[in-house]
């Protein structure tokens, strides 16, 4: 082969090698073009999820305090304790370690910590300092996961008014079902890279949006007095041998609760070992026949729509007829001439149905709806029941109602809604919205600007006139001054009240025994106001209490003597 | 049998005289070491910044789990103080330390007491 030839297999040796290369390329190019622009969008989501992970960045719940800024709800860390046995070094010492923390037997620990299996629970729920210490053993293999949970410092206390959060993080009952979306607040999201094992690359987040922490809550409830009605309540039920018994203390010029009491009650941080049945807060849940305490209202109607007045005078010969049912006295006696302001003192339920009938039906449940009976009261608490009542026209409304009605049987009420009605007798004949929440106080998501909302009174309606709120008071104040509520009274202060005993109605007609006691009481003293130093205004506190089966309360007087000289301020 | 002629760019590298092509060879390497050196400047100041922009990052974490911590801890001791403070126990102390519930001191008011302005 001459070098002619040589030179001529080089040129197309180079010729194919250039086709050759040239042919390479083309592919890699069209491959990349297929990558890079074709199946861009794809792939590039394809690795962001491989390459970045988004964590959900939990939002703390709102506390909630009292009206003095006592903590009653708040949240702590609790930790829960796993490993995966494969990945651990030396499972004898780190054993021997757990153990004493966790307060368990070493060879239960060592047996889990040697288990064939990826992944085992070791302790759920540990508190937050043995927790940290557990994390700071920095041990491989050993998983600590925080996990926040809601306590009660207060305990039982507030039980009923507060609710509960599960370990999802919803409220249920009370101020935390009510308010559950506000407390929970809104989660944030964080966008991190992580490696090939999906562990995170400690670099900036590439994208940070952070929680809306939630809303925390100033109540209008006062401990002190929350922590003497819950002691005065158990007193009386001890004393009286009786099952329940509802306390609230209402605030009539604001309409604001001062306490809410209930019992039996349970404690909240361990709600899941509670009876169910106890959740609810009778306070606003629980219908009851109010009983001889209605007869505030009745006396109300009668004497705003000028059918009496306290001098009007009526023959009692110890029944009336309404409706074709005959109404009787509770003692199955006549009282022969009496005034209405006797009546009232008396607790005549034949007076009762004088002055309902006298006012007329339609007028009678015109003033029973604007004093708040068969509405709900719009509490902020959850799972308020509106209570029964039966109205003219009704299909299972019958004449008789007219004067069962006016001494409070065949109407069904929740201890708030009546609260709340003899608080607008208090308060002048001003019907306000009961309210728990004084103020909200919002954290910003993106800076520390605290923002609060302070929650004004709410008047609903005017239920009755000024002037006969203060006929009322009086003869009120006359009932307990004269008859048998002696013991609600209180050397120097006027007090103002009604006691009620209702019968309990069964399948088979009312209980024989049973009953349910109630108690409204204003104080209508010289110096009304406890809290409110300078205001003068009728009357502050009041309460109504249902320990079954016994009308007296005395628990209503030790808690008066507790509550009206509190320090003004 | 014809000749096959070369091609041109050797042809004309072949002609070129030494000196111009070593010039040539001279200034490519220039241009090749000043992008290299600048390569190098810059993947440096990349690895710098990145190590510190790492480094910032990691810090901040650790900060952020510190005040994570502290704001656990301080969770903790608020709730602590409150369960301390909550009426029943200090009521239960109170007891232990002897005092307990006296029967209420009524001070009779007069009139001329009643009409006094409040203070």
């Amino acid at each position: 082969m001459t070098g002619e030839d040589t030179a001529k297999t080089c040129y197309y040796r180079l010729i194919l090698l250039g086709l050759c290369l040239t042919f390479g390329f083309s592919v890699i190019l069209a491959q990349l073009f297929q990558y890079q622009v074709l199946q861009h969008d794809q792939l590039k989501q394809i690795a962001d999820e491989q390459r970045d992970r988004e964590k959900v960045v939990l939002p703390q719940r709102g506390v909630i305090a009292d009206t003095h800024g006592y903590l009653l709800a708040t949240n702590l860390v609790r930790w829960d304790i796993s490993a995966s046995p494969p990945l651990i070094a030396d499972p004898d010492d780190l054993a021997s370690r757990l153990a004493g923390l966790l307060a368990l037997p070493k060879e239960e620990v060592y047996t889990r910590l040697t288990a064939e299996k990826p992944w085992v629970l070791l302790a759920k729920e540990v508190p937050q300092q043995t927790g940290e210490a557990i994390l700071n053993l920095k041990a491989d293999g050993l998983i600590c996961e925080a996990r926040q949970v809601r306590v009660y410092p207060e305990g039982e206390l507030f039980a009923h008014v507060l609710g509960i959060v599960t370990n999802a993080g919803d409220g249920f009952y009370g101020v935390e079902g009510f308010y559950n979306s506000l407390l929970k607040g809104a989660g944030g999201k964080l966008q991190i890279e992580q490696n090939p094992v999906g562990d995170e690359i400690p670099v900036p987040p590439l994208n940070f949006n952070p929680p809306q922490q939630g809303t925390s809550l100033i109540l209008t409830l006062d401990r002190n007095i929350q922590y003497i009605a819950a002691e005065e309540l158990n007193r009386a039920l001890e004393e009286y041998q009786a099952e329940s018994g509802t306390v609230i203390v209402m605030d009539p010029q604001t309409g604001a609760l001062l306490a809410v009491v209930s019992s039996p009650t349970y404690d909240p941080n361990h709600f899941a070992e509670a009876d169910v049945r106890l959740m609810a807060d009778p306070a606003v849940s629980n219908m009851w026949e109010p009983g001889s305490i209605f007869k505030i209202i009745t006396w109300a109607a009668g004497l705003d729509s000028g059918t009496i007045s306290p001098g009007t005078t009526w023959y009692d010969n110890g029944a009336i007829e309404v409706g074709g049912r005959v109404i009787q006295n509770w003692d199955r006696r006549g009282h022969g001439l009496v005034t209405m302001e006797d009546g009232l003192v008396q607790s005549l339920n034949t007076v009762a149905a004088f002055i309902s009938t006298s006012v007329g039906k339609d007028r009678f449940y015109t003033y029973l709806r604007r004093f708040g009976f068969g509405d709900l009261t719009k509490v902020d608490l959850a799972s308020e029941g509106p209570g029964m009542m039966k109205l003219p026209g009704d299909a299972d409304w019958f004449p008789s109602e007219l004067g069962t009605n006016s001494f409070g049987q065949g109407i069904a009420v929740t201890p708030l809604q009546m609260i709340t009605a003899v608080a607008a007798v208090a308060n002048q004949g001003r019907l306000m919205k009961p309210h728990i929440v004084r103020q909200f106080i919002t954290t910003g998501a993106h800076s520390q600007e605290r923002k609060v909302v302070q929650v004004e009174p709410t008047l609903v309606r005017w239920a009755v006139s000024r002037e006969t709120a203060q006929t009322l008071t009086d003869m009120l104040v006359q009932a307990v001054e004269r008859e048998g509520s002696s013991k609600a009274r209180i050397p120097g202060y006027r007090i103002a009240g009604k006691t009620g005993t209702a019968q309990i109605p069964t399948a088979y007609g009312y209980h024989p025994t049973d009953t349910i006691a109630s108690f409204g009481r204003l104080c209508a003293g010289r110096r009304p106001s406890l809290y409110h130093p300078g205001q003068a205004g009728p009357a502050q506190s009041l309460a109504v209490g249902h320990p079954d089966r016994r009308a007296d309360l005395p628990g209503h007087r030790r808690e008066a003597v507790h509550l009206s000289p509190h320090p003004a301020g | 049998m014809a000749s096959h002629a070369l091609p041109i760019p050797i042809a004309q590298a072949r002609k070129r005289p030494r000196s111009q092509a070593a010039e040539q060879e001279l200034s490519l390497q220039t241009v090749f070491f000043l992008f290299l050196a600048l390569a190098i400047l810059f993947g440096w100041l990349h690895v710098i910044l990145s190590l510190e922009i790492a480094s910032t990052g990691r810090q901040i974490q650790l900060k952020s789990d510190e005040l994570e911590a502290l704001q656990r801890d301080n969770n903790l001791l608020r709730w602590q103080v409150a369960a301390a403070l909550s009426p029943q126990k200090l009521a239960v102390r109170a007891r232990e330390l002897g005092y307990g519930p006296q029967p209420p001191l009524y001070l009779p008011l007069t009139k001329a007491d009643s009409q006094k302005p409040l203070p």
